[in-house]
């Protein structure tokens, strides 16, 4: 009754809110960081998934990849 | 410490409230979330009109992509306002002073710590990222891809060279502050003048839609990749440099 699709889709969608639970719960900062990239890519595939591959190209590029770079040196920053 | 700021608020919250008031909580939104995901799993395929307008009207869009033609053609106004908010955010935290403004855009330096497994693996890695880069805003006119997605891997690409330690960019130098405004400006021209052919801000002629389009894309994903370099650039400092500058930033903030 239950397709792969949808378990697929389900673990997408629960690794997502489970990181995103674990990203602001974290107690390190630099475990954050790395938790909201891994988030990131997570909510990629479930833009891939939903066959919105614009979104999910730019949630890649700038989601996940710039904003991990961006949040690093902030991290940094910080830490002077 | 902002770190610690935010954690103590958390315990605190969480200290004032009873365990049973929790788990209720914890079980009315789990009952929620159930019930809106079953809804959402249930829900068929809805009625979207919007689909079916955009099919209508792709032919005289100039582009192949629903999602471009949208985006530059039928609400081109919008990312107009999306490149200038960018360009506002640029103009925020670019360098104040401006007595770098004689330097040159891109200067050479020699790092203090090398990395040679990134050096080797960037000189496969950028022009690969350029092309692709460019493959992505080509492409943006029939399959998915565009300005924005082709500016964030440029950046991407002048974030790795900046972490290379090779390189310094000046946001200060006249070519900079060129990259910066050119996407907004290519796309305000380009909507002004074909008010001269259709009579009408940013409705672009059918048989020029093609290249306009191409056109204020090309100078949009400058600009991107260029704003969001000086983002990454804000916030790197290099230690000599946030020594002497340090006194200086606490006062304005």
């Amino acid at each position: 009754m239950i397709s792969g699709e949808l378990v697929i889709d389900l673990l997408l969608g629960g690794g997502a809110v489970v990181t995103a639970v674990l990203c602001l719960t974290a107690k390190d900062l630099f475990q954050a960081i790395l938790l909201f990239i891994s988030m990131g890519l997570l909510v990629t595939l479930a833009w891939v998934r939903l066959g919105a591959w614009d979104v999910a190209i730019a949630e890649a590029a700038i989601g996940a990849g710039l904003t991990g770079a961006l949040l690093i040196a902030t991290r940094r920053q910080l830490n002077q | 410490m902002f770190n610690d700021l935010t954690l103590g608020r958390n315990t605190q919250q969480q200290a004032s409230l009873p365990a049973g008031v929790l788990i209720m909580l914890v079980l009315a939104i789990a009952a929620a979330c159930l019930f809106l995901i079953k809804a959402l799993i249930d829900f068929g395929p809805a009625e979207q009109p919007l689909v079916a307008l955009v099919a209508s009207n792709l032919a005289q869009s100039g582009v192949d992509n629903p999602v471009t033609a949208v985006l530059l053609n039928f609400r081109s106004y919008d990312t107009l306002l999306e490149v200038a908010v960018l360009l506002i955010v640029a103009l925020a935290v670019v360098p104040a002073s401006t007595d770098q403004s004689k330097l040159r855009f891109i200067s050479v330096s020699v790092p203090t710590e090398r990395s040679f497994v990134l050096e080797a693996f960037l000189r496969w890695l950028l022009p690969a990222i350029v092309v692709t880069s460019g493959y992505l805003l080509w492409t943006g006119a029939a399959l998915p891809g565009g300005a924005f997605q082709a500016g964030a891997l440029l950046a991407g690409a002048g974030i790795l060279l900046l972490l290379a330690g090779h390189h310094n960019f000046n946001f200060n130098a006249p070519a900079a502050r060129l990259l910066l405004v050119v996407g907004l400006a290519v796309f305000l021209l380009v909507g002004a003048a074909v008010i001269l052919s259709s009579g009408t801000a940013l409705a672009y002629p059918q048989a020029w839609a093609g290249m306009l389009i191409l056109i204020i894309e090309v100078a949009a994903t400058l600009t991107i990749a260029a704003i969001l370099v000086l983002l990454f650039c804000a916030l790197q400092v290099e230690p000599p440099r946030a020594k002497y500058e340090g006194p200086k930033k606490e006062e304005h903030s």
